[in-house]
């Protein structure tokens, strides 16, 4: 079993039939609509978001086949599929032997890790460079707004250039001697380029290794988010790292077009028939954009659209039944529509916490230590 | 050659790569003090001049490509009249506000790199830079450079004709590199030439570079020979993302990889001078990809070697490449009967199965081959008659691969040159030293990975 299969078992055990394997493939690469994103936070596997965008169906599918023919997964209708006892107890073994990512983050982090990774890559390339008194190298990351960011906090460093180097090396060497790094800190720092010396592929880490590609973009991946996530709690003891990121994170919520839009007319207080009318959209795309709005802007009051008694019947029931099927829910409480249902589910029940608890419960911190000491 | 650009004189210049191409239209801009236009058809070889360019100080530069978002795009567009070399894309320039504001620049050169791109009898045809000889003239016509690596006399009467060149001066280097070892290994099966390739790569001097024309075979033998050899090997291919391809061309220009296993992608564009040797473990399409892929070795004039490995029927993977890549009457005649009812270009390749080069192909002929109802056997004549003329290019090769005659004569003859003799010259002549005992210049092992701490301490 490949380290993909365990991701993707994972996901199936927790879609447990009621998503087409489709939603797997959109969730891994971050298509961006409404049931997407949707699924990724009602499910609690928002975590894998985006995290693999360039995985080609082809061969997403040929995965999918192979769990099925290894009988880890079984067919209930209509391309959803359930875990097998079988499969479950290969995915917690899988685990015991695998670090668990369980600082990753994609939904948060996707594309700001990218940015954050590209800073990071052309600023120690930069400041190697100057380190070695070398004036002119090319440069490992072609986007001209990286570089345009990297010559300006070269300008801002000014005269404490050699100082603000040296600080910034001791910032990693913190961060990478951190007692619970989840991962080797190779995976990251063995990439990085600098004076007359080119970082490591992808493939030429997982040669060494042993390990296959996917593998190594995940623990690249989840040693990149956990960096971010201890950077950003402790902004004072990695300040020059903090600027990398500190930009990135203030960076207003972005949502699609025809959300924004809208948005501005549940703001100027239309209906969601109105605003049907007016855009000439069908209802069912209004009610999409809604809760887009409910997942991606906390202060997003849905009482407009769900009385509040209505909401908390929904989230009770909720509770009682554990359950994500709608039907289920439709059926427990008629009075509610399937959208007011899924809007109250969304806003409630972010369950960004249920992937913790997954890896909480699966990886003790000594197992993690004996991968790390492999 | 120099001289008679900044004469401002068309002007046509076949030099072997590595022979300071840049440097014919970058003293002109200095000495003519005014913005130069270069035409450049691969992304990669642009993004490598601008940042030569940039390397060396100069901070005028442009590349207008589809690299550069949307965003900077405009931006750039907007300011064009402040840079000094402006680098485009052909498809750029089909664009509006890309003419617009080229023309307001009063541009004093105009420069078509790779130009046998404008030959549709090359190895290469791009059928955007069919419309360059338009743009020339949108531009007020400047004078104008026409740069290439490999050209036939066929290709070069092309060239001066769609650019409107006026009596255009020529510089024509010849395409033999005396310090280029010739020689051919022929195999009796597969397995005994990747053992071949094997011994290759162990005996033969680094930096090195072997050409594949399959991606999968390139990765699955660079990730062998790696773990079994002690050479330093990796494999290159436009199916890597652009932040690994860096890394491997720079780990390469940096001497930390023995061997690259690529694909044709590689090797454009790198300002390497020690590279050695160049393997051949497919055969290229034409004796232009031949002469513009080992021209890559020995820039620093040093004794290089070429080695191309040969097995009975390798000539059928250019030849099935060819099949692929041409358009079927039927896909003919569905493009024509659909693109007529107006579908949209993407729908039309979709529906039908084309190809990209296939799209592109026949999208040239909507252009340029007027539409009515010989279209689509007129389409089909010509796509016949290139087909037949590509075949005719591998066979170039195929008696390169066979002759009992001397190999450098075989390929100055292809471009109608001729020859002196000279020692080492092909393993049909006679190599002097056997070169199996070439020297080494890089001995190392595989265990170069560093803890962490001391990446970290080798970086600052």
């Amino acid at each position: 079993m490949t380290y993909l299969d365990a991701i993707l078992l994972t996901c199936f055990r927790t879609f447990n039939g009621d998503r087409s394997r489709s939603a797997i493939y959109h969730l891994l690469t971050g298509k961006k609509t409404s049931q997407t994103i949707q699924d990724a936070h009602l499910y609690g596997v928002s975590n894998l978001f985006q995290t693999l965008p360039k995985l080609s169906r082809a061969y997403f599918d040929e995965r999918c086949e192979f769990l099925i023919e290894e009988k880890f997964v079984q067919e209930l209708q209509d391309q959803r599929f359930s875990i097998t006892k079988k499969g479950n107890s290969r995915l917690v073994n899988y685990f015991q032997d695998h670090p668990f990512p369980s600082y990753l983050n994609g939904w948060i982090y996707h594309d700001r890790a990218m940015v954050f990774w590209k800073r990071l890559n052309l600023l120690v390339q930069s400041a190697s460079n100057i380190r070695h008194k070398e004036k002119s190298f090319y440069p490992v990351q072609r986007d001209p707004d990286i570089q345009r960011w990297v010559r300006e906090t070269f300008v801002k460093w000014g005269e404490k250039r050699n100082k603000k180097i040296a600080e910034f090396h001791q910032e990693l060497i913190t961060l990478c001697q951190r007692e619970d790094f989840p991962d080797h800190p190779e995976f990251i720092i063995n990439r990085l380029s600098g004076y007359q010396l080119i970082g490591l592929t992808i493939d030429q880490i997982s040669q060494h290794f042993q390990i296959e590609q996917v593998e190594v973009h995940y623990r690249f991946l989840h040693s990149l988010h956990y960096c971010m996530i201890k950077i950003q709690n402790q902004p004072l003891l990695y300040p020059l790292l903090f600027g990398l990121l500190q930009d990135l994170m203030n960076q207003s919520i972005r949502l699609t077009s025809s959300t924004k839009k809208t948005f501005s007319y549940i703001e100027k207080g239309l209906s969601l028939t109105d605003i049907a009318t007016v855009r000439n959209l069908k209802e069912s795309t209004i009610e999409d954009h809604i809760i887009e709005l409910a997942l991606m802007i906390p202060t997003f009051d849905i009482i407009e659209f769900v009385p509040k008694d209505l909401q908390d019947d929904v989230w009770l029931t909720a509770k009682k039944i554990n359950h994500r099927r709608l039907r289920e829910f439709k059926e427990e409480i008629p009075a509610a529509s399937y959208f007011q249902i899924r809007l109250v589910l969304v806003k409630r029940g972010r369950e960004d916490e249920k992937w913790k608890n997954y890896s909480s419960k699966n990886l003790a911190t000594d197992r993690l230590e004996k991968v790390k000491r492999k | 050659m120099i001289e008679s650009v900044v004469a401002g004189c068309d002007t046509l210049a076949m030099l072997p790569t590595g022979k300071g191409k840049s440097l014919c239209y970058q003293m002109p801009s200095y000495v003519l003090n005014g913005p130069v236009l270069i035409v450049s058809p691969l992304l990669s070889l642009m993004q490598d001049q601008v940042e030569q360019l940039m390397v060396r100080g100069e901070k005028r530069v442009v590349a207008l490509n589809s690299f550069l978002p949307y965003k900077e795009r405009l931006k750039a567009i907007n300011q064009l009249h402040r840079y000094r070399f402006i680098f485009v894309s052909p498809e750029m320039l089909t664009l509006d506000n890309v003419k617009r504001a080229l023309s307001m620049c009063s541009i004093r050169l105009f420069v078509v790199d790779e130009a046998h791109c404008i030959s549709q009898w090359g190895p290469d045809f791009r059928p955007d830079y069919l419309l360059l000889g338009k743009v020339k003239e949108q531009l007020g016509n400047p004078p104008t450079l026409a740069l290439t690596a490999t050209a036939t006399e066929k290709i070069r009467q092309d060239i001066k004709q769609s650019l409107n060149m006026i009596r255009p001066v020529e510089w024509i280097y010849s395409v033999n590199r005396s310090n280029i070892s010739l020689s051919v290994e022929k195999s009796k099966s597969f397995s005994q030439k990747v053992k071949l390739l094997e011994k290759c790569i162990t005996s033969f001097s680094a930096p090195g570079i072997v050409y594949f024309s399959s991606k999968q075979l390139a990765d699955e033998l660079a990730y062998e020979f790696h773990s079994t050899t002690s050479r330093r090997i990796a494999s290159y291919h436009a199916g890597l993302d652009q932040e690994q391809r860096i890394l491997i061309q720079q780990q390469f220009l940096n001497d930390q990889l023995d061997w690259v296993f690529a694909t044709s992608a590689f090797g454009m564009g790198i300002n390497k001078e020690n590279i050695r040797t160049i393997i051949h473990f497919h055969m290229p399409s034409s004796m232009e990809s031949f002469v513009q892929e080992i021209g890559r070795a020995g820039r620093d004039g040093q004794k290089s070697l070429s080695i191309l490995l040969y097995l009975i029927g390798d000539e059928q993977i250019p030849t099935n490449l060819l099949d692929l890549e041409r358009p079927s009457s039927l896909q003919v005649r569905e493009y024509y009967r659909r693109r007529e009812s107006n579908q949209d270009l993407v729908t039309v390749s979709e529906s039908i199965g084309l190809t990209e080069i296939q799209t592109r192909i026949l999208q040239h002929f909507e252009k340029h081959i007027e539409k009515n109802n010989q279209w689509v056997s007129e389409v089909d004549s010509q796509l016949a008659r290139r087909l037949v003329e590509k075949q005719r290019k591998i066979m170039d090769v195929v008696r390169f691969v066979e002759t009992d005659n001397c190999r450098r004569k075989v390929l100055v003859e292809t471009f109608s040159e001729g020859l002196n003799e000279q020692d080492d010259c092909c393993d049909v002549c006679g190599l002097k030293k056997p070169y199996g005992e070439q020297l080494l210049t890089t001995n190392n092992d595989n265990s170069n990975f560093v803890s962490w701490q001391e990446r970290l301490s080798q970086l600052f």
